[in-house]
């Protein structure tokens, strides 16, 4: 490795802007604890990048989408949106289906039930596992969804995650303490429904979760969090005391199935957190959206590198609601339990 | 199941699945706003390169070469639109400046960077959004070919190789426009700084 003047200073731009390789990278490393004038250039360095972190734009408009779309419809000449068109077609002949209808004859009609109860005999148990797979992947795709709001969301805020406010030694487990206010978690994620940056109130309800219902539309923009607990299927990362910046933590979950640990608005200590899954998915594993976009299915709690457990914080085992992060890598997924639920009222007693 | 690659999507698309554009469209229209909306400084010129720059894709999908990404042709695209409203745009500093520093103002953004922060007292809340459009105001008195890649390094995060594919020039080239665009900026804001502080003694 040459450690030229020019070459340092473009490794150090490179370090900066997180582009350096691995191998730079480690001697980089090396040369800025060996040596103080590194240590200062890169500081240097460091002080005249950081300003370019306060210059957030405003937002995309929330329609930008549906109009770059009737944009080329009307240049296409094309008369009806098609959205989602997969091209397939369940019903309807070139006739139109309509016209005349012929019934069968007996004979004919008794051999289709007969082939039709096989059909069902033989196939059910595996429309079954089809219809698993298939609320499963919805649910990833919910987490993609979210994801795109998060992504245009630290583009806006200085690569920042939604984050409502809130600060250390606040709850997030209701009536845990009186001396701590009660701030539920599930605000910050709800911002990205807010600012109408792209995830919708159904994104936040996997298909799976048999307890899971699409918030109503009809307030929620008076709303600073969902109603129920309910409407949001996805715990997140606890941001209790302030939020993360996004480029140290990108291999980390942002949100994923409920935490298993936490039961009714309570922490359970009788589950183990080592193999706890998901019960929204039979309890083979979870879905967890990783902060590089990544929406994956764990059949075990930990991942990464890390060897993350998303459902505890370190090495605690026992939780009041008022612990917050130790490291920006150690992502927690708490409980979402918005203050306007009746349970969660009832629970802080107002 | 991993999400369709943009590649995947645009061929889909060009096979006769209309639904795949709109996914694309729905992948990317948010941060090719905030690309054209930095490099240009005007919302509605944002707004506008945006949509053509899809309609260009949905015209010219079939010329796409395969061997390349979708993300930096569609921000290539973008770029070219963006460089020809700059070009047509007479008397840009005297007719935008005010305009464009309000613009964010409206996005709410004031609000939730209160909110996210209970250190941020006013002073500091003043403070930083004067920084804010002091670097708005650097980037933007920046000549166009700097300011183009040190948005695309810095926000949007491209790797050297596609910022070259976007602009279409040598990979040395970026490298050393970067340089250019990062010691430019720190000697205009370092300058700027001064001369508010000399204001405000």
């Amino acid at each position: 490795m040459g450690s030229t003047k020019k070459n340092l200073n473009e490794l150090l731009l490179d370090l900066h802007l997180d582009r350096v390789s691995d191998e730079d990278r480690a001697w980089l490393e090396s040369e800025l604890e060996r040596d103080a004038l590194v240590r200062d250039k890169s500081d240097r360095m460091g002080r005249l990048l950081h300003p370019l972190d306060s210059w957030n734009v405003a937002l995309a408009p929330g329609n930008l989408t549906d109009k770059v779309l009737a944009r080329i419809r009307e240049e296409t000449g094309e008369s009806q949106p098609v959205p989602g068109d997969s091209g397939l077609r369940l019903f309807g002949g070139t006739d139109g289906g309509r016209g005349s209808i012929r019934f069968p004859r007996m004979g004919n009609a008794i051999a289709v039930a007969a082939c039709l109860l096989l059909m069902v005999g033989v196939f059910v148990p595996g429309v079954s596992e089809l219809r698993y797979q298939s609320r499963r992947a919805a649910c990833a795709s919910n987490l993609r969804s979210i994801y795109g709001g998060v992504s245009t969301y630290q583009e806006s805020y200085a690569g920042m995650l939604p984050f409502a406010g809130g600060s250390d030694g606040d709850s997030w487990l209701p009536g845990c303490s009186k001396e701590s206010p009660f701030a539920s978690n599930s605000r910050h994620p709800y911002l990205l429904v807010k600012l109408e940056l792209g995830p919708e109130l159904k994104h936040f309800v996997c298909p799976s979760d048999a307890d899971g219902v699409v918030m109503e539309t009809a307030d929620f923009l008076r709303r600073d969090d969902f109603a129920l607990a309910r409407n949001v299927s996805y715990d997140s990362r606890n941001l209790s005391g302030g939020s993360p910046h996004l480029r140290a933590i990108k291999t980390t979950a942002y949100v994923g199935d409920r935490n298993p640990l936490f039961v009714n608005a309570e922490f359970n200590d009788t589950v183990d957190p080592a193999t706890a899954n998901s019960p929204a998915h039979r309890r083979r594993g979870q879905s967890i959206l990783l902060l590089d976009g990544t929406a994956e299915f764990l059949i075990a709690p930990s991942y990464g590198p890390m060897a993350d457990n998303p459902w505890i914080l370190g090495d605690l085992m026992r939780y009041t609601g008022t612990e917050s992060k130790m490291r920006a890598d150690d992502a927690f997924l708490v409980p979402g339990l918005p203050v306007s639920d009746p349970e969660v009222c009832k629970k802080i007693g107002r | 199941m991993d999400a369709p690659t943009d590649e995947t999507l645009l061929k889909e698309y060009l096979e006769g699945k209309t639904g795949s554009l709109e996914l694309l469209v729905r992948r990317y229209s948010s941060e090719l706003h905030q690309f054209v909306l930095r490099f240009t400084g005007d919302s509605t010129t944002a707004e506008d390169v945006v949509q053509e720059a899809f309609l260009q894709v949905h015209t010219s999908a079939d010329r796409f070469d395969p061997a390349r990404r979708f993300k930096p042709w569609l921000f290539t695209i973008a770029a070219n639109k963006a460089r020809d409203y700059l070009r047509k745009r007479t008397r840009r500093r005297e007719v935008a400046f005010d305009a464009k520093l309000s613009e964010d103002d409206e996005s709410g953004s004031r609000f939730i960077h209160l909110l996210a922060d209970d250190e941020a007292l006013p002073d500091e809340a003043i403070r930083l959004e004067e920084q804010r459009r002091a670097v708005k105001s650097v980037v933007e008195g920046m000549p166009d070919n700097l300011r183009e890649v040190l948005i695309l390094a810095y926000y949007h995060r491209f790797a050297y190789k596609d910022i070259a594919d976007v602009i279409g020039v040598p990979l040395g080239t970026v490298k050393s426009r970067l340089h250019s665009a990062v010691g430019w900026f720190g000697e205009k804001y370092r300058a700027d700084v001064t001369a508010r502080e000399t204001e405000d003694r």
